[in-house]
């Protein structure tokens, strides 16, 4: 009996910690997609207008960008309208108090 | 007799269950085979969508154009002036990318040093008369071959 309830605790165990590492690769994943769909809408802008885009918020007003902004922060620098800006998402971290 | 039933029983359930996980397996291998072709479609009709455009505002948007070879790789430049300073873009192909490289006229640069935009494989281009040629060949798909007038080429309509 013992031994039984021994082994569905390590099974659960396991469990857990498997699905709080699964969040954690899917948030990493979906950082890099992110991540790779600004660049390549910001392209897109420098492809149709000549410019890259001033700020994400233009991405978002005219190329249909949309992101969670719970979960990532956007860091987005401009050096000049025809060099490609500075990207770098992060993930928030969602710690309860 | 009970206990043979028991096992037989106790099998085919096994069986069913097994069957069902084997089912659902090949769901998932399927809906992931389409998703990825999707993926890679949309991919190829991003990758033609902005070469193209890029390459047609790029000479739209430059004073003057023309061809030179860039180390080995042929390239177009495309002339500009800002604040009273001229300026050239090199547009090329090298290392497997699209690449674009802002520069003064007499800067020396090596083609390592463009910015990469698109990956694409060569850049072929060729000038007839006051027309621009340009077959750009991308990873996957069929070339791009655009035509487009050079800036400055238009004759003026009677």
């Amino acid at each position: 009996m013992k031994h039984k309830l021994f082994l569905t605790l390590i099974v659960l165990t396991a469990l857990l910690l498997s699905i709080s590492r699964l969040d954690g690769t899917q948030r990493e994943t979906g950082r890099q997609q992110l991540e790779q769909a600004l660049r390549r809408t910001a392209l897109a802008c420098y492809a149709a207008e000549g410019a890259y885009p001033p700020s994400v918020e233009y991405l978002e007003r005219h190329y249909g960008l949309q992101y969670d902004r719970s979960d990532y922060t956007i860091h987005y620098m401009v050096s000049a309208s025809n060099l490609m800006p500075d990207i770098t998402v992060l993930v928030n971290s969602h710690e309860t108090d | 007799m009970k206990q043979t039933e028991s096992r037989w029983t106790a099998l085919l359930c096994l069986l069913v269950f097994t069957l069902f996980a084997l089912c659902l397996l090949l769901v998932l291998l399927t809906g992931a085979e389409g998703y990825r072709l999707l993926t890679d479609r949309g991919e190829e009709h991003y990758a033609r969508r902005t070469a193209a455009r890029y390459l047609t505002t790029r000479v739209r948007q430059a004073e003057a154009v023309h061809l030179e070879d860039f180390s080995g790789y042929p390239a177009l430049v495309l002339e500009e002036t800002a604040e009273g300073e001229r300026y050239i873009t090199r547009v090329y192909c090298h290392g497997g990318w699209l690449r674009e490289l802002y520069s003064l006229p007499e800067g020396a640069f090596s083609p390592e040093d463009g910015e990469k935009l698109l990956e694409a494989d060569s850049l072929t281009l060729k000038q007839e008369g006051s027309l621009l040629g340009a077959e750009l060949s991308l990873r996957s798909g069929e070339p791009i071959v655009l035509w487009l007038e050079l800036p400055g080429e238009k004759e003026a309509i009677p």
